[in-house]
């Protein structure tokens, strides 16, 4: 598949990327390369075939008992503001 | 005193326990070879001179007491930067993370405190554990000790240029297509990738969720086996760690292994441009064979498209994986911003290196609308192959073996405008992580003054085996007893 | 044109866990901020989820109690999009398979009952808080501060069919929902905290067609006023838009009480691209039928079971029955009342209970888990009354004394000296006074004055200070009458 400026532009958007034009130029480039490499896949006969998400066997579920854990989130925050994480601006967009 | 550094951590242990050795003194010429070795080596991010020495005063009290004490105990370790270490800066190698300190402790880092181990620093790697020679950490490139002109590999290469250099006993790293295995064939180390779910993921900083394992770096597959121990064994803070039982990985080493079955894979064999690696795995054949074991081609093709399929599964698993690096929580923020979308792309612009954006696009591509199927799913489905064709060989062989890496330790720089050359040189490791097996590198010879690994892959859970058979191969050469001449003048030894 | 409405609803519930869903944090709700945190549920580098087992099994209740199919095999996904509440940059949720397909919710519209299909009921977190600073809302304010307490609080997401009809029906499917929750204990059923809330997909279509015309979806009503009023304005806005010729853009609405319009929310048309996948963290889950069956068998019963209960074998009126499964603290208490196993019959207890104790119930603006009338109290009282001790005008009284005060009932009758005086020779002893002090009156009543009759019996209780029972004093007279003819 050929990846377009466009897609690329999509694609930055998405994952909240900051990327100078000049870089955008080689990233186009050499993703596509890794993406015609991808081609190897499509010799595969891949009808019928389950997908394999994880090789994990064991369902592990914690049973529902509360604490308290000893972490300082203040500590962290790159802006700490009373009680919480201080974040600029939010423009009226949907979540 | 003897040189320590070179021995491996089983024959100091046994010192320390008859009281030859005291933990201080060998704590402290590790120390020293970090001083002295650092500024050319650079393997370390951190490295805790105080507190690795009055961890040693308090182990060797225990010694002094005669209490039982575990196997490993009062031996230097260096950990990889992506384990989190409580009140330690925890990088990934990241300017993301360049001040970050983490409040909690991993699994792995607790268990290794139970067996008084001692932390003596976190080492270099490529960042957030993507790449193949740690030239993508964003601080500095971590040197090969065989050759400072060449990378020491990746991701993990910290955690194995220190092991090598004497600037650590042991180490621990973290493999997701090869990064221990790798890093530690071209360090001429052993670098064991156990079966996932083996050892608990809480507290590694996730790459790759479902191909992410963390694995010992050490100079002998005893050494290995031993710390496998420490670290392994199901972890409540882990849904997808393991409850299978485990065994003494060590008390199988010395088994014979008269009538083992091992394959190897023609075609990958025949892919291998390298004479020097190809004659290497050769004749580490001819040493098992002369245990026993006989040997013979299989045809496997997960080796032709399971780079493809990497490259996109980690990717993709990769790009949620690291939304959490927004500059909110902590982390690098970016400076002077006007509202959010602004500070989102810019603390992420600024605080990931190339190859990490790199890996973000891909996998944020290969998941996004309309190309899920294409990609992502496809992928998943290849990888079912891939675990298919290693099961049927198992049904057959007791393990697969392979040159660890196609090609030589390789020189700065080299890949360095050609992503695709870089990922095709983890074509042998690759398949391991995406069937979620066990496999070993063992140091197998050199060529042009530079290590070479041999890799041994096994059936889930099932690192036994591995370890049996590189522990009688090890028995039988003497690869892993050679120390980098250059660094012996170096440290004017 | 005519058009009929279609309405889908998507219902939020906070799952009564003492932990969260994906880490041992306490969930509780009211915590100072950023407290039930950790390194989970803050997202820090390494941390993983496990899901908590009590999720699992609120989900099947919930799925049980909807005539659903609790799926063996569910997988848990990865919902990604980038939100400062949102601490790791995705929202594990259910995607494409579910851990509850199917089901469906009767309730009653009218009089008359209403079937509503349920499409999946799928297990998430919650997201954390945002306090805008400088303004009310988003729109105009200078920064936010962020609270991760709620962050990862377990939901289960209720997704109806679109068989809605009304603005009325939407706000009695989520009025039933609510109180099916709240008995399977899964749910406290806290509006205002936000333990409810739903998405609102609407649309319209020409009265006598099929097709789904283009819907809108309104965000994030919590109170069962803003869902009957979002929608109805909603659906005003559609009817106009429609009626002037023009198209619904399918679109995001947010609804505002203030001036009770929705308005559409500016977003990026890419945003919605959640590149759903399965977690990786989190292998499937896996649900057995012995599981299913073991919590089936411990199902409580659920409103509409009870109501038919209450009707059919305990005598209770469907007005009595409704009322005493409206809230799940009324039913409590009612229960309560009935596992006393005391002489008062539950038809009693239903009349007290829906009358003067909800009465004052209501007046002082408590619920039943609060009144200081205890279940226990109410049966005595009742006993006396039912023993001939107490007048039900007296019980009254007593009622509201021990309402207010909390004391024992029978030590509020001793005080008053409340209790009711059904002795023959006491009471003939006053009767006989009473007829002495008004000689004519026996002839009164003989010639068949019966307000003669009620004269000596008002003046029994006027000497007696209430306490005589009437009906005694009213068969005494009688037979004096009766015997001096
Ligand atoms: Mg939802
Ligand atoms: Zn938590």
């Amino acid at each position: 598949m050929t990846l377009t400026s466009s897609d690329l532009d999509h694609v930055i958007e998405l994952a909240r990327l900051d990327i100078p034009e000049t870089e955008k130029t080689l990233y186009l480039a050499q993703l596509q390369k890794i993406l015609d490499s991808m081609a190897a896949l499509d010799k595969l006969d891949l009808s019928g075939v389950e997908p394999t998400f994880s090789t994990s066997q064991s369902v592990n579920l914690r049973p529902d008992i509360d604490r308290v854990f000893d972490v300082t989130p203040s500590e962290i925050a790159p802006l700490w503001e009373e009680n919480g994480f201080q974040v600029p601006k939010i423009l009226d967009e949907e979540a | 005193m003897s040189k320590t550094y070179v021995q491996s951590a089983i024959q100091i242990a046994s010192q320390l326990k008859n009281r030859q050795l005291t933990v201080k003194a060998v704590v402290s010429q590790v120390l020293d070879r970090i001083r002295i070795g650092e500024p050319r080596i650079k393997a370390y991010l951190d490295i805790f001179n105080d507190e690795a020495l009055a961890a040693a005063d308090q182990v060797d009290r225990l010694y002094d007491k005669g209490d039982p004490l575990p196997p490993l105990a009062g031996i230097p370790i260096a950990i990889k930067d992506n384990i989190c270490m409580k009140g330690k800066k925890t990088t990934c190698a990241s300017k993301i993370l360049e001040n970050f300190v983490s409040p909690y402790d991993a699994t792995v880092i607790k268990k290794l405190a139970a067996h008084h181990l001692i932390p003596v620093g976190k080492t270099n790697m490529d960042e957030f554990a993507m790449g193949s020679s740690t030239e993508n950490s964003a601080f500095f490139p971590t040197r090969n000790p065989w050759d400072e002109s060449c990378v020491p590999g990746g991701s993990s290469g910290g955690s194995a240029a220190a092991v090598a250099a004497g600037e650590a006993i042991l180490s621990i790293g973290s493999d997701t297509g090869g990064s221990i295995r790798q890093p530690a064939s071209f360090c001429g180390l052993v670098g064991m990738k156990p079966t996932y779910g083996r050892v608990s993921r809480f507290g590694l900083v996730a790459f790759a969720s479902s191909l992410d394992q963390i694995g010992p770096i050490t100079r002998t597959v005893e050494d290995s086996a031993h710390l496998l121990n420490a670290i392994c064994g199901y972890d409540s803070l882990d849904a997808t760690s393991s409850d299978q039982a485990i065994p003494d990985f060590a008390a199988s080493l010395n088994n014979p292994i008269q009538g083992r079955k091992v394959g190897v894979p023609r075609h990958l064999f025949d892919l291998i441009e390298n004479a020097a690696i190809k004659e290497s795995l050769v004749n580490a054949l001819d040493v098992l064979k002369s245990d026993g074991v006989t040997w013979e081609f299989v045809d496997i093709n997960a080796f032709d498209y399971a780079v493809a399929t990497y490259y996109i599964v980690a990717p993709a698993e990769a790009s949620a994986n690291l939304s959490r690096f927004d500059g909110v929580r902590y982390g690098h923020r970016a400076q002077g911003v006007e509202n959010l979308a602004q500070m989102y792309k810019q603390t992420r612009g600024q605080g990931f290196g190339p190859e990490v954006k790199r890996r973000i696009i891909l996998g944020t591509y290969a998941l996004s609308s309309g190309y899920y199927e294409a990609y992502y799913l496809k992928a998943q489905k290849a990888r079912t192959l891939v675990k298919e064709e290693f099961n049927h060989l198992f049904a057959k062989y007791d393990a697969i073996v392979t040159p660890t890496t196609p090609t030589l330790p390789f020189k700065f720089g080299e890949h360095a405008n050609n992503p695709l050359a870089m990922y095709l040189s983890d074509i042998s490791t690759i398949p391991i992580n995406l069937a979620g097996l066990p496999a070993i590198s063992v140091p197998c010879g050199f060529s042009e003054g530079l290590p070479m690994g041999l890799q041994l892959i096994g059936k889930p859970y099932d690192e036994s085996t591995l370890l049996n058979i590189a522990h009688q191969y090890q028995s039988q050469t003497n690869h892993h007893l050679t120390f980098p001449s250059q660094l012996e003048a170096l440290y004017g030894v | 044109m005519a058009f009929e409405v279609v309405i889908g609803l998507e219902v939020h519930a906070q799952l009564k866990t003492k932990s969260k869903a994906f880490c041992a944090c306490s969930n509780r709700f009211g915590a100072e901020p950023n407290t039930n945190v950790c390194p989970v549920c803050l997202g820090l580098p390494g941390a993983l989820p496990v899901l908590n087992e009590q999720v699992v099994q609120m989900a099947i209740k919930a799925g049980l109690a909807l005539n659903s199919q609790i799926q063996h095999r569910s997988v848990f996904a990865r919902k990604n999009y980038f939100y400062p509440d949102l601490p790791k940059g995705y929202q594990i949720s259910q995607f494409d398979l579910p851990i509850v397909l199917g089901g469906h919710l009767d309730i009653t519209v009218d009089d008359e009952s209403r079937r509503i299909g349920i499409t999946r009921i799928h297990i998430e977190e919650d997201a954390g808080k945002l306090v805008h600073q400088g303004a009310d809302a988003i729109a105009g304010s200078d920064y936010s501060i962020v609270d991760l307490n709620r962050a990862s609080v377990p939901l289960i997401e209720i997704v109806s069919e679109p068989d809605i009809r009304s603005a009325k029906e939407a706000r009695i499917y989520m009025e039933t929902l609510k109180l099916i929750l709240e008995f399977l204990d899964v749910c406290d059923g806290n509006l205002d905290e936000g333990s409810l809330r739903a998405d609102a997909n609407i649309s319209l279509r020409p009265v006598g067609t099929t097709a789904f015309g283009t819907r809108t979806e309104v965000k994030n009503l919590n109170s069962f006023r803003s869902i009957e009023r979002a929608i109805l304005s909603e659906i005003e806005r559609q009817t106009e838009v429609l009626n002037s010729g023009g198209r619904i853009i399918q679109q995001t609405r947010h609804y505002d009480d203030a001036t009770q319009t929705t308005r559409p929310l500016r977003s990026k048309e890419q945003s919605h691209d959640y590149r759903y996948f399965p977690e990786p963290d989190l292998p499937p889950l896996v649900v057995t039928d012995a599981q299913i069956q073991a919590i089936r068998d411990v199902l409580p019963e659920l409103p509409g079971a009870k109501i038919d209960r209450y009707q059919s074998e305990s005598g209770l009126s469907e007005f009595e029955a409704v009322v005493l499964t409206a809230d799940q603290d009324i039913n409590a208490y009612f229960e309560h009342c009935l596992s006393l196993s005391l002489s008062v019959s539950a038809r009693d207890f239903a009349k007290w209970v829906v009358g003067d104790l909800m009465s004052l119930v209501k007046e002082h603006k408590q619920d039943f888990s609060q009144t200081k009338v205890t279940p226990s109290y109410l049966g005595a009282l009742l006993g006396l009354v039912n023993a001939g001790k107490l007048s039900g005008k007296m019980a009254k009284e007593v009622l509201a004394t021990v309402f207010k005060t909390g004391e024992d009932p029978k030590s509020v009758i001793k005080k008053s000296g409340a209790t009711q005086v059904s002795d023959p020779s006491a009471l003939r002893t006053i009767i006989d006074q009473v007829l002495e002090k008004n000689p004519d009156v026996l002839g009164k009543i003989r010639s068949g004055k019966t307000n003669s009759a009620d004269f000596v019996i008002g003046q029994v209780m006027r000497e007696t200070r209430g306490q005589a029972n009437p009906d005694v004093v009213r068969s005494l007279l009688t037979e004096i009458v009766e015997s001096a003819a």
